[in-house]
């Protein structure tokens, strides 16, 4: 038996017990797949993240004689447009989360905790504005409420029928400050909306029910035990509305225009796409983006690594059953008006939107027409087809590659390695306008290690970055809920770390592969602010044209171009949802 | 189970000042034992007490931070898992959720590359083995609780292992189908011959199915041998507490000598057996195990053997025997298990009683609690 050689590899013979792990390499990397994989997410991230990180960061300090200055950031702050670009920002995004989170709040109480008819149509319906780009709802804002809007024309028809002296008192004219908060409402309460609607389902219904137990009234109990509970929630998905919010370009462009609380200036996305690509002004547009970028990273940092270990409810908890009869019926109709009202509201910007891709002349003549789709379709035909291959590429990858690295960081984990996740998941934290420009300055040619101005592969690593996160976070949340138990089986039995990993973890992570797919390609589709520093004639994008032509007032083609956008995506979704109903399906079952 | 003519290869493990820090924390604190080839070994204690990251030094998810693995003649501290001759069954069985009991049975050989022409025979015959006959096809999720672990334990042997590793492999089980599943898995282990290492916090599954028994107690083995000998000689307080009930009297050493020591406890002179492992010095404080079975109630006025006088302060009637608290005249309170007698001849609280000892059923034990005078790692 001693002498016998078995099947086993490892090292043969005794051998004098040695110190500590100390100086030898971490476990997990002494498997060369585990280190090739590391070695590949480092190359990515250094390439994509950190290098257009510290490029737009070195533009916004480089001199023009080749020293570095810090004049642009002093220009910034003592410069009054500036500074009223600043605080348009703060007052939009400020005034726009606190409707995102009370509109959030009141659908999420609605949907978890009350027996209101058509729950489940409001809960269909809010999910709406994530599948639609930020400016095509002011877009959508525009044939309802611009000057030649569907129901401004109403009223000013009602006016002239009351006989006012000025019949367009009674109009109420979106362009300003109300518009584009009215806009980013719509795009970003749905996501308070999941975070409270998680939140409430994950409340211990017993902590509620111990309050009544112990004579405090429903209000009572609402402000000291439900409330108080979800401050955490509360706090961190209002830090990460205002965080898209603050960054958000597309309705400040088509709304915003002159018209802002300070109105000679812009917000803060906008100047900087304006400096870059109106006055090519590199410099000052780098600057904003990196004055844009500050305040996103510590609201990250704040909300993910902070605030998560002070919260009192588990968001990925089990939702609980609760006894729906006790809020006051006052409460209950009241929300149920709110939330009616936002849902119609909701259905009418995609039903104008259609309405408008297929009538003559908004506003005037309300004939049917095939034209705007003709043009559309003829005309962005290429970029329609970019828009799909690009998006959809993007997305596999970003859903695979995220998964991969969630599965590295949680599985194959060592010391260290929470600064990769950290930076990795940087791409979700900075505004679009940074990655966007970020990717521009690194590979535009200012920067001459890698050059890839106006090819579809900057446009498809941009993509892929950006939403890579969400295939990493879904992926690591996925992998919390399944026991690494199963996979310890897996090498028990003989299999090595590549074929447990395609075998046996990758088939159980299925369903979130899907999750992370659709979701990135939706945002790729409807991405706006990044890739308008990307896109060139070669490589037009269907999204960058719907901006073009709403922009230009072009009313219909734009309604033409959303149809096709919103159709398009739509069906990706169904698709991979029939796909993937097999697998959502054992995943409920383990 | 059905006998096979499945024969393993088994190797003996062999663990030498095996220590695993989590963070500063000893996990497991410098232990050293040998599971020999084709016995079954069990690693017992409570929970926390390092026996389940003892196994899993063994099956290679962790790597000790001192000392050596050897399963046969091979170094293994540093080989992952997947290249080790080991095969665990886990405690919550561990089976592939989205794939059928075939499949599962198969994984082991599909990974390590087994020629296609082997798989299904094999499979089948494990399946066999383990009388699951029949349910290849069925998915893991709907199997009962004992189905499950019938699949672990044929996806595990399918391999031929060398070790089988059995992680508190009935924890999850009814109470009945546990003593069921013990003595299958008892005479599988036996049948196919294999060196097994079974871990678990239940002394009586440790009891009935070991060769040998390793009981650890924060990080350290505390005793080791085989189930007769933990249980008739403690060699600790925590020993004798854990495995079994026990009763503790405080003695002191009067002598010291070769086979025999000298206490004096209740206020009478005992002379013992002395105790195993530890040297006792004369003067020292020590206690005295007393097993309630080897107790035995009497009229108080009977002088046979060594016995004491006391009262009968509760009784609980348990059917098969009835548990008497006695008051010792000498101030100690002692647990009593005496076969239940018929109606009328129960004792009854305040009863005056004399407790008679099995002198040679009594230990000695130190009196300190081992974990208090080790050094801190």
């Amino acid at each position: 038996m001693a002498d016998e050689t078995s099947a086993m590899t490892g090292r043969a013979g005794s051998r004098a017990p040695r110190d500590p792990a100390r100086l030898r390499l971490p476990r997990a990397l002494r498997e060369p797949a585990v280190a090739i994989a590391y070695g590949l997410v480092l190359f990515v991230v250094a390439l994509l993240v950190i290098y257009p990180t510290y490029t737009i960061l070195i533009e916004s300090v480089r001199d023009p004689d080749g020293g570095l200055t810090l004049a642009r950031y002093v220009r910034f702050f003592s410069s009054t447009y500036f500074l009223h670009t600043l605080y348009n920002t703060l007052l939009v995004s400020g005034i726009a989360t606190a409707l995102s989170l009370v509109l959030g709040f009141g659908f999420a109480y609605a949907i978890t905790r009350t027996d209101l008819p058509l729950k489940g149509f409001f809960t269909a319906v809010v999910l709406v504005p994530m599948l639609l780009p930020a400016f095509l709802i002011a877009f959508a804002l525009i044939l309802l409420l611009g000057r030649n809007g569907v129901i401004n024309r109403f009223m000013y028809a009602a006016g002239e029928w009351l006989g006012l002296a000025d019949p367009s008192v009674l109009q109420w004219v979106i362009f300003g400050s109300h518009g584009v908060i009215l806009a980013q409402t719509l795009t970003f309460f749905p996501m308070a909306f999941l975070v409270f609607s998680a939140a409430l389902s994950s409340i211990d219904p017993r902590l509620e029910e111990a309050a009544e137990d112990l004579g405090a009234s429903y209000w009572y109990t609402l402000r000291r035990v439900t409330l108080p509970l979800l401050a955490p929630a509360a706090f961190s998905s209002a830090l990460l509305v205002f965080m898209f919010n603050a960054s958000a370009f597309g309705a400040p462009a088509v709304l915003g225009g002159g018209r802002l609380f300070f109105p000679q200036a812009s917000m803060l996305a906008p100047e900087a796409i304006i400096q870059i690509l109106g006055l090519y002004d590199w410099g000052m547009g780098t600057t904003i983006a990196v004055i844009l970028v500050v305040p996103s990273l510590l609201i990250y940092v704040l909300g993910e690594y902070y605030l998560k270990k002070r919260s009192y409810v588990t968001v990925s908890g089990t939702p609980t059953a609760f006894r729906l009869a006790v809020v006051p019926p006052a409460v209950k109709w009241t929300l149920f008006a709110l939330c009616l009202a936002v849902s119609i509201f909701i259905i009418s910007i995609v039903l104008v939107v259609v309405a408008g891709a297929f009538t003559r002349t908004w506003g005037v003549n309300y004939d049917l027409t095939w034209r705007h789709m003709a043009t559309a379709l003829q005309a962005s035909r290429a970029s329609i087809i970019n828009s799909l291959v690009l998006s959809g590429g993007g997305a596999i990858a970003a859903a695979l590659f995220g998964t991969l690295a969630a599965y590295l960081f949680t599985r194959r984990s060592f010391r260290g390695v929470r600064v990769l996740d950290f930076t990795a998941m940087l791409p979700y934290a900075l505004p679009g306008v940074v990655m966007g420009l970020g990717f521009a300055v690194a590979f535009g040619g200012r920067f001459e290690l890698i050059v890839l101005t106006g090819t579809g592969t900057i446009i498809f690593l941009n993509h892929f970055i950006r939403r890579m996160p969400f295939g990493l976070r879904s992926g690591g949340s996925a992998l919390k809920q399944i026991d690494p138990v199963i996979e310890e089986a897996a090498a028990d039995l003989g299999a090595k770390p590549v074929y447990s990993f395609l075998r046996i973890t990758f088939p159980l992570l299925r369903a979130t592969i899907m999750g992370a797919f659709v979701f990135g390609f939706i945002n790729m589709m409807t991405d706006i602010t990044a890739v308008i520093f990307l896109v060139s004639p070669r490589w037009r994008l269907l999204s960058i044209d719907l901006f073009n032509a709403i922009d230009a007032g072009r009313l219909g083609v734009a309604a033409a171009l959303s149809v096709i956008m919103i159709v398009s995506t739509f069906v990706v979704l169904i698709v991979v949802w029939r796909a993937s109903g097999r697998g959502l399906d054992f995943l409920r079952r383990s | 189970m059905a006998t096979t003519t499945l024969r393993l290869e088994s190797q003996p493990v062999r663990l030498e000042g095996v220590t695993k820090l989590f963070g500063k924390t000893a996990a497991v604190d410098d232990i050293t034992f040998e599971a020999e080839a084709g016995r079954l070994t069990t690693l017992l204690g409570p929970s926390g007490c390092g026996k389940t990251t003892t196994l899993r030094m063994i099956g290679g998810f962790y790597e000790p931070d001192a000392g050596s693995i050897h399963i046969g003649p091979k170094f293994v501290n540093t080989v992952p898992p997947h290249a080790r001759s080991t095969r665990t069954v886990f405690q919550s069985y561990a089976l592939f959720p989205h794939m059928t009991v075939f499949e599962n049975v198969a994984f082991g050989l599909r990974a390590t590359r087994v020629p296609r022409g082997e798989i299904g025979p094999r499979v089948d015959e494990a399946l066999d083995l383990v009388g699951l006959t029949g349910l290849a096809q069925r998915s893991s999720g709907q199997l009962s609780g004992g189905q499950q672990q019938r699949v672990a334990f044929a996806r595990a042997l399918v391999t031929r292992p060398e070790v089988l590793l059995l992680d508190e492999p009935l924890s999850n089980l009814d109470a009945k189908l546990r003593v069921h599943m013990r003595g299958e898995i008892r005479s599988l282990q036996q049948d196919l011959g294999i060196t097994t290492i079974y871990v678990t916090h239940d002394q009586e599954e440790a009891m009935s199915l070991s060769d040998h028994v390793v009981v650890m107690q924060a990080g350290r083995i505390d005793q080791q041998g085989p189930p007769h000998d933990i249980y008739e000689r403690p060699a600790t307080r925590f020993v004798a507490d854990f495995i079994g009930t026990s009763n503790f009297v405080d003695a002191r050493v009067e002598s010291v000598a070769a086979d025999v020591v000298e206490v004096a406890a209740l206020g009478s002179i005992l002379r013992l057996a002395p105790p195993v492992g530890a040297a006792l010095r004369p003067g020292e404080s020590v206690l005295l195990v007393l097993r309630p079975e080897h107790l035995h109630l009497q009229d108080p006025d009977t002088s046979d053997g060594v016995g004491f006088p006391g009262r009968v302060a509760s009784v609980a009637y348990l059917g098969a025997v009835a548990t008497y608290e006695v008051a010792l005249d000498g101030g100690a309170t002692v647990t009593v298990d005496n076969p239940a007698p018929v109606g009328a001849a129960l004792r009854h609280a305040g009863d005056p009683v004399r407790v008679r000892l099995e002198v040679d059923r009594v230990y000695v034990v130190p009196r300190t609690d081992s974990d208090t005078i080790r050094r801190s790692p």
